[in-house]
């Protein structure tokens, strides 16, 4: 440098290199934008979003409750595979009803207040629900019930995924009377709040199609002592039985018409109970030949239910079967999902205002909530007993059904009152009988 | 102002020390100013293409809400008035009628009998915004037809009728004993769109015929035709799937004529809200529409009519805003630039012309002469 002779400090002002100063700059800027182009990530909550699971892990219950928390922690699974809810992951508690209903009213209140969880998917029983009720009110909170049910009730709380009567109940007897060409119908059900309301409709119904019911029985809640029923069914020779029968009663019932010597193709039974998962535990052979009526059989031929099975059995096992209320548990959680993602918040009120209008293309077809009865549009189906243990569908609603609680038979208040009748003469909603104190 | 022509080097050092100060001012300024343009930018642009969204996710629940309680209310009329004393009684009365009336006579006698029905049957089809009113027994058959659709003695569950929506409707609230509401499908003559609402009629608890309302589209029509929110370019599309294509059930916008006219193939892009709406979903997406231009939709799903509505706006219009502040911030970015850098290359020079100048004095000074003397303006530091 030919001036650096002259004056010594003017050599570094003079010369045009970009020194240690320019290059720290350059790199306080760079490391700006990294940390603005972060920042998204930074600033976001991550905190998990809580989900609570209220079903039967133990008890009678258990058998069949087990898959419906199976379905649920599947697609909660498959939502924080892809990424969570709001970019936060979900995290599920199993709370275990143990078969026993105010153990389920507890377990929810804990769920709720101990937990903190945002949702409750939960319940199988009627008489569950109804004990999970008052907490879930009392909380203004938001329980999934994705269980087909004999309607008669709404609660501003409560989104019903399974079927309503009137997309189960009512079809079967109309498909009985139109196809089966049956005009006498035996009614026998177990001894609780269910059957007997479902055959309150059925009656009313078959009242109005002019046909004949010439029997109802109730066998006690778990009772296997079922001969005197068969018998009474033999005796009565109906075209045709209606069977809200549940638990462990089912299968000797089934035992005891065969031994009976009747015939599925004489006096075929539609059941509204058993599916595909509880055919899988028990031994279905006598089960062949007659009907179930739900809003969806695994056997359902379209490219999202195959999807579906698909994605169940790898998780669980190929012997495992998907039936409807796996379905109704797994659209529950999706249902409620895409209600998140929508508000865009977890508080219980908005996500319950948006679940009031979701759809979706589920495995069984369109469904919908409807937003004046909070309860689902699903499509119907009307399916045979294989010998394999899975259904042949003899009959579909093809398109989703409008969801009526209340049959247009009675009054709301009339049907409220028989509800309300029952449990109190039975002070409960299981009729325990006088001499047993077993659960209500 | 004075100074002798300074040497060839000392000229290179001064231009070298201005262009450096110019380097820092601009580097100071515009870097930040620069980082926050295209920080508020990016944020502001998320905000608006966010209120896009939600304002179309918003605008589509609330009609879809809407129409779901239009619907949800038409199901009810129904049941309410299938258990009308005049209803249930016109359904007795008029079937003993077609019960005794000779082969042949039916329609006559039929029409004969409903006169003392018709004033009332007709001013509850007017006053609860009906186009017809039929009394069907419990086979199909006409007792009584308010409107015109039908003539008494005809029979829904027979010919042509037996595929028509309206016999659906009948078998299912003759069976499932439920209110319904059917589909809009093109009835009749006219081939107008007409949806019925079906409602079992009882007597003594059985069923003894089907009370169905004829429903015109036009309240459905005129909330599907209202785009406020929607801009000068926004729309309602409702389609149903039919087989392979989506079929337009609304008039539109850019196409009045368009109502179960304008299909369009599921399998085409254009179809995408209007497919994946009509299946079941909810989403919010931009693409190319039935005339080729691109769209933010939103769409959601109709249960009760088995439509998917999506509304729509074109993005042009929807992201003008997003656009215009793009230009308004570019251009004040440029503007700033090149004020900036005027006045920064003004003040470099007023800085290095003084130090110039001192160090032009040091080296006169240390060549002997000392002659030389300061001269500072006198606006400077001092």
């Amino acid at each position: 440098m030919s001036n650096a002779s002259l004056v010594d400090s003017n050599a570094s002002i003079s010369t045009w290199t970009p020194g240690r100063t320019t290059a720290l700059v350059l790199l306080l800027i760079a490391g700006g934008i990294v940390i603005w182009a972060a920042a998204d990530r930074l600033l976001i909550d991550r905190r998990p979003i809580v989900v609570g699971i209220l079903h039967s892990e133990t008890g009678p219950m258990a058998v069949s409750e087990r898959s419906m928390i199976d379905a649920e922690v599947l697609a909660l699974e498959q939502i924080n595979a892809s990424g969570g809810l709001l970019g936060r992951p979900v995290r599920w508690v199993i709370a275990d009803g143990a078969s026993d209903w105010p153990t389920f009213a507890r377990e929810a209140d804990r769920l709720i207040n101990d937990e903190r969880a945002e949702v409750i998917f939960g319940c199988w029983t009627s008489a569950s629900r109804k004990s999970v009720l008052p907490v879930v009110e009392a909380a203004d909170h938001l329980l999934v019930y994705p269980m087909a049910y004999e309607g008669l009730e709404t609660s501003p709380q409560v989104i019903y995924t399974g079927a309503a009567p009137n997309q189960q109940i009512t079809p079967a007897v109309q498909w009985c009377h139109a196809t089966l060409e049956a005009r006498r119908f035996f009614l026998i059900g177990s001894d609780y709040i269910w059957p007997h309301c479902v055959n309150a409709i059925i009656s009313d119904q078959l009242a109005g199609l002019g046909a004949e019911k010439v029997g109802e029985a109730y066998i006690p809640f778990g009772s296997t002592d079922v001969d005197q029923f068969v018998s009474q069914i033999r005796d009565a020779k109906p075209d045709v039985v209606l069977c809200s029968v549940v638990g462990d009663s089912v299968l000797a019932f089934f035992d005891a018409l065969k031994d009976a010597g009747i015939d599925p193709e004489e006096i075929p039974v539609v059941t509204f109970a058993l599916a595909e998962d509880e055919l899988r535990s028990i031994d279905h052979a006598d089960l062949v030949g007659h009907y179930a009526a739900w809003n969806y059989f695994q056997s359902i031929d379209r490219p999202e239910n195959r999807q579906f099975v698909a994605g169940f059995k790898a998780r669980y096992g190929q012997d495992r079967v998907t039936s409807d209320v796996i379905a109704a548990a797994s659209n529950s959680v999706r249902l409620w999902a895409n209600a998140v993602r929508e508000s865009g918040t977890t508080d219980v009120r908005q996500v319950r205002n948006a679940m009031r209008r979701q759809s979706l293309d589920a495995p069984e077809g369109i469904i919908a909530v409807d937003p004046e009865t909070q309860h689902t549009w699903r499509p119907v189906y009307l399916a045979k007993v294989r010998a394999d243990g899975q259904f042949d569908i003899v009959w579909s609603s093809k398109t989703a059904v409008r969801p009526v609680p209340y049959p247009i038979t009675r009054s709301r208040s009339a049907w409220t009152v028989l509800v309300e009748d029952l449990h109190r003469q039975w002070g409960g909603w299981a009729n325990t009988g006088p001499a047993e104190g077993g659960q209500q | 102002m004075m100074a002798p022509t300074p040497p060839p080097e000392t000229l290179r050092q001064h231009r070298s020390l201005a262009v450096r100060l110019l380097f820092w001012f601009l580097l100071i300024s515009l870097v930040p100013c620069g980082l926050l343009t295209a920080i508020t930018t990016r944020l502001a642009t998320q905000a608006l293409e966010e209120t896009v969204r939600e304002r179309l996710v918003q605008i589509a629940s609330a009609r879809a809400e809407q129409l779901e309680a239009y619907a949800s209310e038409r199901v009810q009329d129904g049941t309410t008035l299938s258990r009308a004393p005049t209803v249930v009684s016109a359904v007795s009365s008029l079937r003993a009628v077609a019960a005794s009336a000779d082969a042949g006579q039916t329609p006559s006698a039929l029409k004969q009998a409903s006169e003392a029905f018709t004033d009332f049957l007709s001013y509850v089809t007017a006053s609860f915004g009906y186009r017809s009113l039929l009394l069907l027994d419990a086979d199909g058959l006409v007792l009584c037809s308010i409107g015109g659709d039908l003539v008494p003695g005809q029979v829904v569950t027979e010919g042509t009728l037996s595929a028509s929506e309206l016999a659906a409707g009948f078998d299912r609230s003759r069976t499932l004993l439920q209110s319904e509401l059917g589909r809009f499908e093109p009835f009749g003559k006219s081939g107008e769109p007409v949806a019925f609402v079906t409602s079992p009629v009882f007597a003594d608890g059985m069923v003894v015929g089907v009370l169905a309302l004829g429903l015109s589209p036009e309240r459905v029509w005129q909330v599907l035709t209202d785009t406020t929110g929607l801009g000068t370019t926004g729309e309602f599309l409702a389609a149903e799937q039919l087989r392979e294509t989506a079929r337009v059930t609304v008039p539109l916008r850019h196409r009045p004529d368009a109502a179960y006219r304008l299909t369009i193939p599921l399998a085409s892009n254009e179809a995408l809200g209007a497919r994946l709406a009509s299946s079941g979903n909810r989403g919010y997406e931009i693409f190319p529409d039935y005339r080729g231009e691109q769209v933010a939709a939103a769409w959601c799903y109709l249960p009760s009519y088995r439509w998917g509505l999506v509304a729509k706006q074109d993005a042009s219009e929807a992201f003008a805003l997003v656009r215009f502040q793009r230009l308004v911030i570019g251009g004040l970015l440029i503007g700033t630039l090149m004020v900036v850098v005027l006045v920064a290359l003004f003040v470099a020079r007023s800085i290095s012309t003084p130090i110039r100048r001192a160090v032009d004095l040091a080296r006169q000074v240390a060549a002997g002469d000392l002659r030389a003397s300061v001269t500072s303006p006198p606006d400077n530091d001092q």
